[in-house]
C-alpha cells in the first residue's frame, strides 16, 4: 500500500500545477455573462444614423452578436466565416462595432461585404465594458429571449463554428421552433 | 563625493516626479479620500488584456477605458468601492482581481501545498520518534542473558 505513496503524491502535485496553469489561462476565461440576460444598451445603427437599436431588438429568435472593428486583422481573417454563417443559418446577426471610426468601418463594410442585420455603434466602449470585452474579435451566441449561452474569445472559423456553436445552436434553435408551436 | 550625493538626490527627485505623474494622470478629484480610493482600486484591478499587470500598470486601450470608468463610477454614479469591485467581476470575472475568494480551483492551489508540508512534517516527526524509541530502548532480561551468553562464548 505504502509502495504507491510517492505515485499518489506524484499526481496529487501535478493536478494542482495543471490546475494552476489553467486558471492563468485568460482565453478560456469564462464569461460572467453566461446565462444571463445581454445588458440593456441603446446605440445607433452604423449604416442607418437615423435608426436606434435597444435590447429589444434582440429578442425573438437566436442572435450570434459578433465584436469587431476595421483595426483589428483578426477580424478580417474571419470575415469570410461570418459572410458564410449569414448565408448557412437563419440567425439574426448582430455587428458590435468596438470603438472604430464609423465612417472607416461602412467603407471596409462596403469592400468586404456586410454579414450583419445590424451594426451597433459602440464608439467609446461602454457596451464592451458591459459585455465584459478586452478585445476584438469576440462573439456571443444570445437564445431567442436574449439570454447569453455562449461566448467566443478569438475568431470563429469553420473548425470553432462547428466544434462550439452548431451543437448549442441545434438546441436553442429546436427550442425556439417548440416555443413558436406552443404559441400558435 | 559631494558631487555625487547631489547628483544621487537629483535621480531621487527625478524618480519620485516620475512616479507621481504616472501615478494620478490628469485626474481631477473633488476630494483627497477619492483620490486615494482611485489608486488603490486601479492598483486592485488586473488588465484583463494583461498577463500580469494592474490596471496602473497598464496603457493597454482597455485598461485606460476601465481606468475612466472606476472614476467615472467613483465620481460620478459615487460608488462604493465593493459596488465598484462587484461591478467589474459582474462583467470580466474573478480574473479582474488580484485577490479572488478561496472557491474551486483556488481553494485547490492554495490547500494542497499547505496539506504536503503538513504530511512531510508528519512523516519527519514519525520518523525521528521511531529513531529515538530504537535507541532508548531496554533489552529485556531474557535478551540481556542471550547476549551475555554470546559474549562469553568469545
Amino acid at each position: 500500500m505504502l509502495r504507491f505513496l510517492p505515485l499518489a503524491l506524484f499526481v496529487l502535485i501535478a493536478i494542482t500545477g495543471l490546475t494552476g496553469f489553467y486558471l492563468g489561462d485568460r482565453d478560456k476565461l469564462p464569461s460572467s455573462l453566461i446565462d444571463r440576460p445581454f445588458p440593456n444598451f441603446e446605440a445607433v445603427e452604423l449604416l442607418d444614423g437615423a435608426k436606434t437599436i435597444s435590447t429589444q431588438d434582440l429578442l425573438g429568435k437566436p442572435v450570434l452578436v459578433n465584436v469587431w472593428a476595421t483595426w483589428c486583422p483578426t477580424c478580417l481573417s474571419e470575415h469570410q466565416s461570418l459572410m458564410d454563417i449569414r448565408r448557412k443559418t437563419d440567425l439574426l446577426m448582430v455587428g458590435i462595432n468596438y470603438k472604430d471610426n464609423p465612417e472607416k468601418a461602412i467603407s471596409w463594410l462596403d469592400q468586404q461585404g456586410n454579414p450583419f442585420h445590424l451594426n451597433i455603434v459602440d464608439q467609446n466602449g461602454e457596451l464592451g465594458i458591459d459585455l465584459g470585452v478586452y478585445g476584438a474579435p469576440e462573439s456571443f451566441l444570445l437564445d431567442s429571449q436574449g439570454i447569453i449561452r455562449h461566448k467566443r474569445i478569438g475568431d470563429i472559423n469553420e473548425r470553432v463554428w462547428k466544434r462550439e456553436f452548431e451543437p448549442l445552436l441545434a438546441q436553442l434553435s429546436s427550442a425556439y421552433d417548440e416555443r413558436l408551436r406552443v404559441i400558435r | 563625493m559631494a558631487i555625487l550625493s547631489k547628483l544621487i538626490l537629483l535621480l531621487l527627485l527625478v524618480a519620485v516626479q516620475v512616479e507621481a505623474s504616472s501615478s494620478s494622470e490628469i485626474m481631477e478629484f473633488d476630494s483627497e479620500s477619492d483620490r486615494n480610493r482611485y489608486s488603490k482600486l486601479i492598483s486592485e484591478l488586473r488588465c484583463p488584456k494583461c498577463m500580469n499587470t494592474n490596471l496602473a500598470g497598464s496603457d493597454a486601450p482597455i485598461s485606460k477605458d476601465l481606468k475612466s470608468k472606476v472614476y467615472n463610477l467613483i465620481t460620478q454614479d459615487g460608488m462604493t468601492d465593493e459596488q465598484i469591485i462587484a461591478y467589474m467581476r459582474e462583467r470580466y470575472g474573478d480574473f479582474v482581481l488580484y485577490d479572488p475568494p478561496l472557491d474551486g480551483a483556488a481553494m485547490i492551489i492554495w490547500l494542497v501545498p499547505v496539506g504536503l508540508v503538513l504530511l512531510a512534517i508528519s512523516i519527519l516527526g514519525l520518523a525521528f520518534t521511531r529513531i529515538r524509541t530504537a535507541k532508548n530502548s531496554v533489552l529485556s532480561e531474557e535478551k540481556k542473558t542471550e547476549m551475555q551468553a554470546l559474549l562469553d562464548d568469545v
